[in-house]
């Protein structure tokens, strides 16, 4: 492979991570469409009207930190990669707000899954743009020994299997690099609430 | 080093990478595609969400808009037969009124009519959700930005993907690939002007023609 042949992969490879970026930042700004529909719940009054005061008091303070926490992030924060910390803390305030406030279930928990898939979904694009490395490098080093050995070839799908966060990516590692031992999940190792 | 000094690789070595490539390239559309899934649940959630406070009516419409307008390749195809049909008839008068001769309304097949006239139905059944019901808009604003949001994912994972794919089979070839050529080729794959700003500005090193593109569905609140 000549240089230019590198420097344009090195340039795909930019743009890939900036279009991935690109995703993973938007799925975390959608979270915005949340805090719209939560705002569109507490508009009806008849809807909110059973909920005691204290809850009601709770919802619009998860409302405000929807759109203080995801949706106004500054310029550098969002050209920052998203590291889901503040999605993460919301899922778990939620999931508190309900334990506190039973008769807050039908508003709470939708909302707590459309965060929680947005969160997956998040992770997935995150992960996604860094298996292209690992590839290339690998490429690079078949066109200089000629071959691709086990030691290799495992060692490149263990790196896949580090860039992964849930489950669910492993399972496709193992599905298409069978011949690989696949790592043992170790305790906490998947970020996601399910 | 330049190409003559270290060819692109052949013969066995290119084979092990080709296979190598088509291993890794097939289980990252695996990957790419369950990503999709996600953006397609997570717009789910929304309408479960929204649910709570759209009708029923609403509700159907809108997933009806999106299967017909969001990243359906069976719909896509459908729907640009069905343009191609229309622009066909627009040609067929647009002859007979240059040949100066009387002007037959020209036989449309009666499914494709059926079919346009239904995609014509279902646009405008929505836009009179929006603008008869004034409540409605705000309502419906959460579940159309998840569903242009998985749109879009949808398009740039696409992307991604064909244009690994184009390169590794380039970097293969038995003469070493014309990058100038192949970047002005994968450019044409972005959609949206975002996107097409990136890529020139990345690889093409340069500003993006005038005027963009946007071949992704837009709608204006």
């Amino acid at each position: 492979m000549n240089t230019d042949s590198h420097y344009f992969i090195d340039d795909l490879l930019s743009f890939t991570e900036k279009s991935l970026r690109w995703c993973a930042e938007e799925s975390e700004k959608s979270a915005s469409g949340i805090a719209e529909a939560v705002q569109i719940i507490l508009n009806d009054t008849e809807r909110v009207s059973h909920l005691s005061e204290e809850s009601l008091a709770a919802v619009k303070a998860m409302k405000n930190q929807l759109v203080e926490g995801l949706v106004k992030k500054s310029p550098e924060a969002s050209a920052a990669p998203t590291n889901g910390s503040a999605m993460n803390t919301l899922i778990v305030t939620l999931k508190s707000l309900l334990d506190e406030n039973e008769d807050m279930r039908n508003i709470i928990d939708p909302i707590i899954h459309s965060l929680q898939f947005q969160d997956r979904l998040r992770q997935n694009l995150e992960n996604l743009v860094k298996h292209i490395e690992p590839w290339l490098e690998v490429r690079e080093k078949i066109a200089l020994a000629g071959t691709l050995n086990q030691v290799d070839q495992d060692a490149f799908v263990k790196k896949l299997y580090d860039n992964t966060t849930m489950s669910e990516e492993r399972d496709l590692i193992e599905k298409f690099f069978p011949e690989t031992e696949r790592p043992k999940e170790t305790a906490g190792s998947d970020l996601t609430f399910f | 080093m330049s190409a003559a000094e270290k060819p692109s690789p052949s013969g066995d070595v290119a084979a092990i990478i080709s296979e190598f490539d088509r291993k890794f390239l097939e289980f990252y559309q695996a990957a790419s595609t369950d990503t999709i899934d996600k953006a397609r649940v997570c717009t789910d959630k929304v309408f479960e969400l929204s649910s709570t406070f759209m009708n029923k009516d609403t509700t159907q419409v809108l997933r009806k808009f999106q299967e017909l307008y969001f990243g359906n390749k069976k719909v896509e195809a459908r729907k640009e037969k069905i343009n191609q049909e229309v622009d066909d008839l627009i040609d067929q008068i647009q002859d007979q009124m240059d040949q100066g001769g009387e002007v037959k309304v020209v036989a449309e097949d009666e499914a494709a009519r059926t079919e346009r006239l239904g995609l014509a139905g279902l646009q405008k059944k929505l836009e009179g959700l929006i603008t008869l019901d004034e409540g409605i808009r705000e309502k419906i604003v959460p579940a159309v930005s998840s569903m242009q949001f998985e749109d879009a994912v949808r398009q740039r994972l696409d992307h991604i993907n064909q244009m690994w794919g184009r390169l590794a089979g380039e970097l293969l070839g038995e003469s070493t690939p014309d990058l100038r050529q192949l970047g002005e080729q994968l450019a044409a794959m972005c959609s949206s002007v975002e996107e097409t700003a990136d890529f020139y500005k990345i690889i093409l090193k340069e500003d993006p023609p005038a005027g963009g593109v946007e071949q992704g569905a837009a709608f204006l609140f």
